[in-house]
């Protein structure tokens, strides 16, 4: 398992305020976010906890090509990029099975998509599998004006990614 | 990192020599190398090849793709480029750049092909599609790339040695990049590698007489030249006769082969077979075997040869997710199959305790991974367990995601048990790559109960890396089993605590500790997702559930040697050391030491005092570009003397010296290049015999590589980019130059900037700059793309930043180029992933006058 660690971004006040600008300077209408589950895995191969926004076959490869990931790739590189995006959010290196993340809720405010994960960990003293695992979730999303993915439920501090769309 | 490369500074009479070499316009290579701002070569590494007619060739005024076969030598690694079309390349971010590309529907290549050979077809794409491809082999159904990593294998299972003709053809809509691969020694290669099945002694038969011959045994008896040794009542070992070698012509195998046929058609004759060579016995002749460090860490390789049977007899339960079966499939995993028995499936409470897989992603089957490391069958194929001759009891207690319920595990016991009356357990050993329970009495109490029927429960301390007593482990009687690196360190996420018994290789995905290269991932049989469904595989895990069926595993092969061992006798060899390789001081985090699986069998041996000879390194690799020749330890392990070492045989092509004066034995072995078949990988045993009857085998690889003045890894670009990326991500090239091959190597040298614009390719300004060259085989603008050549200074992987300063000259600059890239290792700590690298971009000769101009500068 390659250590990997996805950029979080916090995104620092000044920022914020330019987004704004830009987003207060688009008049494109609206649409609603559509966003679906594509698939999950306990053995991402990506140790950090993080969000990352793909849009290229280019960028996907190098998570698929991840040491140690096991996923359905299948699924994924059937994804349209024309059509729609993938989010992929890693809840980190766990150190035993029965950790998962899948998606909870979807909400768009202001120029932020908003995802909240539901994030599933064994109880206190169920009985798990010993092995080191990397749980995380692939999401494909389409629509909405958004520039900036704001993930919760994974971190105790909202996960957050500017995104180029 | 920043390294100023150590130059020499141009003296005011050299300055003089340049002046008078650019007036004269001299064309002397050297002295335009010793006049340029910064020079050197580029090594190419072994068997590299590249397509005749790759996209940089055909993009040339007048290329058409080539009609001629190209002819490949007997192992090669080569590049090279297929489309179906012409066409432009999409104008992607940082993928590719908007280019022409031309039609090339596929590649020709006449290959010299032996039976067991195989040849690897993988597929790249281009702009980061992937392109499907298929292989096709003259006389057989074309095979198309497939799986995650686009791959397609053809194994030419039998037929004569030839040059056979192996078309490469693209059928999908873009352009592909590929690598054709045909070797022994890579790693792609290396995990695909066999001990070949068919290989046998020439001129040599095992005959067995029908019992109604007994005066032809007579006959063979007086025969001495024909017998080399009687096997048993009527089966004798005979050499081949003269004549019938004379009569075959000469040539080795068939020659036999024909001897073997003539002999079966003979009436006194029942059976007469090739005498085969021996194959693999334990783990260390299966082809995962290099990577299977944690083996070592316990002494395997002695344990194996004071056991031989690998636990035979003994039953071993396997508590866990259950076993991987291919949908449809007759069997289990096939390197587990052989070792199954029947199980249980306590969490869908039947008798298929089949892992379902996860429903909603991937899956590394944890319980297959875990029986692997008990008990793999050895087959030649993939990996061996510990115990390889035991039989693996599955039975299901962890669910979907890997958790499971204590009333399922604590009826799996019950279950296992098997009653308290006189019935015998249905296992001796069970494993419980499980925890995090806390202490349950009646869990207890079925645990007790297998204790008291002489089983032995083994257990994983648990991944918290806490003191935190984890359940069942940290019963007394479960033998908790903390986890190591490849060092023997604590992992780092091991639970340790008073509670721990010993310790075995779990792994840490986070260090190389054994410095081999690879991080130290425990491997095993698994599965993995290719084409549409799960297929066997085999994959590195971490963890203390790595660890555990170590233990499991030795404790069947003591099992095997002293039947009645029970969990008390087990407790004290443990507290004696006799089971690991013990300190003298118990510790929290190693319990009483490492397992040592030959201590612990010879201690579990009744009567053992053996002695038995050990090889380190357990397997030899020579060739004459790496090691060329290597000391082999023999150690002795057991009290009894050792008496009468000899070496017994080794391969004709391998000079071996012995000095068995002291111990540990000393094998100097050595590669006799004169003896090697160019370039054909070679593989043999040396067989060390000792105490009459015993013996050692050592395998050995031997590699004679002649191809340096032949490899070609096709048209390079040496570039200087800037250190940093664009806000793409895409290193922009501030000089660029080409070269092409010759005699092996390419030579490179950029020129100064002599202040005119627009600036050509060639000239360097001063600056910092990364300097790293490589190929663009499918012409898209991008060169070190996978499947296209790369090399990096120094070392790929690792670059470091060159200092062009005025005035100053760089020269005999030297790195290697090839199409492997570098992994992430302890051994290579600097080395860093690239997510999302797409390889350097080549410069646009447009957009150089544009960006160069300073009055265009200006006007912008």
């Amino acid at each position: 398992m390659t250590t990997f660690a996805i950029k979080v971004f916090t995104v620092p006040a000044m920022v914020l305020a330019l987004s704004g600008c830009a987003a207060s300077g688009n008049t494109a209408p609206q649409q609603e976010p559509q966003v679906r589950q594509v698939t999950q895995s306990a053995h991402c191969g990506l140790t950090g906890p993080g969000v990352a926004y793909v849009d290229s076959a280019g960028e996907l490869e190098s998570l698929l090509e991840v040491r140690g990931q096991n996923m359905s790739t299948g699924v994924i590189r059937q994804v349209d990029f024309t059509q729609e995006q993938l989010i992929f959010v890693t809840l980190g290196q766990k150190p035993t099975a029965g950790y998962s993340l899948g998606l909870a809720e979807v909400s768009q405010e202001k120029n932020t998509l908003k995802l909240r994960m539901d994030v599933k960990a064994p109880a206190p003293g169920m009985m798990v599998a010993q092995v080191i695992t990397s749980p995380c979730v692939v999401l494909a999303t389409a629509g909405g004006n958004w520039d900036r993915i704001e993930v919760t439920g994974v971190t105790d501090q909202p996960l957050q990614e500017p995104v180029k769309r | 990192m920043r390294v100023l490369i150590a130059l020499f500074l141009l003296s005011p009479w050299m300055v003089t020599l340049t002046g008078c070499s650019d007036s004269s316009g001299s064309g002397d290579e050297a002295s335009e190398r010793l006049l340029s701002p910064l020079s050197g070569s580029i090594a190419i590494e072994a068997n590299s090849r590249i397509d005749q007619d790759t996209m940089d060739q055909l993009g040339r005024e007048g290329a058409t793709p080539a009609n001629a076969a190209q002819t490949l030598p007997a192992s090669f690694v080569m590049a090279g480029y297929v489309s179906r079309g012409a066409g432009t390349y999409p104008a992607a971010a940082s993928a590719c750049q908007t280019k022409n590309y031309q039609a090339d529907p596929a590649d020709t290549f006449s290959v010299p092909l032996a039976a067991g050979e195989t040849i690897v077809l993988k597929s790249f794409g281009t702009c980061g599609t992937d392109v499907a491809l298929e292989l096709l082999v003259e006389g057989y159904p074309p095979v198309r790339t497939s799986g995650r990593d686009e791959t397609a294998q053809f194994r030419l299972n039998s037929g004569p040695t030839d040059d056979y003709q192996v078309v490469v053809r693209n059928v999908g809509s873009l352009p592909a990049r590929y690598m054709l691969l045909k070797t022994a020694g890579t790693t792609q290669q290396n995990a695909a590698y066999q001990w070949s099945d068919h290989r046998f002694e020439e001129g040599e038969a095992i005959v067995t007489l029908k019992e109604s011959a007994p005066g032809q045994a007579s006959a063979l008896s007086a025969q001495a030249k024909l017998v080399a040794r009687k096997l048993g009542e009527r089966t004798w070992l005979r050499k081949m006769p003269a004549t019938a070698r004379a009569q075959a012509g000469g040539r080795p195998v068939p020659d036999t082969l024909d001897w073997i046929r003539s002999l079966r058609q003979q009436p006194d004759v029942e059976f007469a077979a090739p005498n085969y060579r021996m194959q693999s016995q334990s783990p260390v002749g299966e082809p995962l075997y290099s990577k299977q460090w944690h083996y070592d860490v316990i002494n395997g390789p002695v344990a194996w040869q004071i056991e031989p049977s690998g636990g035979s007899g003994v039953d071993v339960a396997v508590l866990d997710t259950g076993l991987f079966r291919e949908s449809d499939a007759s069997g289990w995993h096939p390197d587990l199959n052989r070792n199954v028995v029947s199980g249980r499936d306590y969490v869908d409470n039947d008798f298929d305790p089949r892992d379902p897989g996860s429903s909603v992603g991937g899956n590394v089957y944890h319980g297959t991974h875990v029986a692997g490391t008990i008990a793999s069958v050895i087959d030649n194929k993939g990996s061996g367990g510990v115990a390889f001759g035991a039989s693996l009891l599955p039975v299901r207690v962890l669910g979907e995601g890997g958790t499971g319920s204590s009333a399922d595990l604590i009826e799996a016991i019950a279950w296992l048990v098997n009653g308290s009356g006189g019935q015998p357990p249905r296992a001796q050993v069970v494993n419980m790559s499980l925890g995090g329970l806390p202490e349950i009495p009646q869990l207890e109490s079925a645990i007790a109960a297998g204790v008291n029927k002489g089983m032995l429960f083994v257990a994983a301390a648990g991944n918290g890396g806490t003191r935190v007593k984890s359940y069942p482990a940290a019963s007394s009687n479960v033998l908790a089993v903390s986890a190591v690196d490849g060092a023997r360190n604590l992992a780092s996420y091991s639970n340790y605590g008073s509670w721990i018994d010993l310790a075995a290789p779990g792994g840490d995905a986070g260090r190389d500790a054994n410095t081999d290269g690879e991080a130290d991932l425990v491997w095993s049989t698994s599965a993995a997702f290719e084409s549409g469904a799960y297929k066997p595989d085999y994959r590195g895990l971490q963890g203390t559930s790595m660890a555990a069926p170590h233990v499991s595993g030795v404790l069947a092969m003591m099992k095997a040697q002293k039947p009645d061992l029970d969990y008390g006798d087990v407790r004290a060899l443990l507290a004696s050391g006799e089971l690991t390789e013990y300190s003298g001081r118990r510790s929290d985090q190693l319990g009483y030491g490492v397992l040592d699986a030959a201590k612990a069998v010879s201690a579990a041996s009744q009567g053992f005092t053996g002695p038995v000879l050990s090889a380190s390194p357990a397997v030899v690799s020579l060739s004459n570009e790496g090691v060329e020749a290597q000391l082999v330890e023999l150690n002795v392990y057991g009290s009894a003397p050792v008496t009468g070492v000899s070496v017994e045989s080794q391969p004709e092509w391998l000079e071996v010296e012995s000095d068995f004066s002291g111990e540990p034995f000393i094998l100097n072995v050595a590669l006799l290049r004169d003896r090697l078949t160019p370039d054909v990988p070679a593989r043999g045993d040396i067989v060390v015999s000792y105490n009459l009857s015993k013996e050692l085998r050592i395998p050995v690889i031997g590699q004679l590589i002649t191809d340096e003045k032949a490899r070609n890894a096709g048209r390079h670009f040496v570039l200087l980019v800037d250190t940093e990326p664009n806000e793409q991500g895409v290193y922009l090239a501030e000089a660029q130059v080409t070269t092409t091959v010759e005699d092996g190597e390419y030579l490179f040298a950029f020129e100064a900037d002599d202040g005119a614009e627009p600036r050509s390719l060639r000239e360097v300004t001063p600056g910092d700059y990364y300097l790293v060259a490589g190929t663009d085989i499918d012409g898209d603008g991008f060169i070190c793309q996978a499947g296209e050549a790369c090399a990096e200074y120094p070392v790929a992987g690792l670059r470091e930043v060159v200092t062009v300063r005025p005035g100053q000259v760089i020269s005999d600059l030297r790195m290697t180029t090839g199409f492997s890239r570098p992994t992430i290792s302890a051994a290579s700590p600097d080395v860093l992933p690239r997510p999302g690298f797409q390889g350097y971009r080549l410069i646009n000769s447009i957009d150089r006058v544009a960006a160069t101009n300073s009055q265009l500068k200006a006007l912008k």
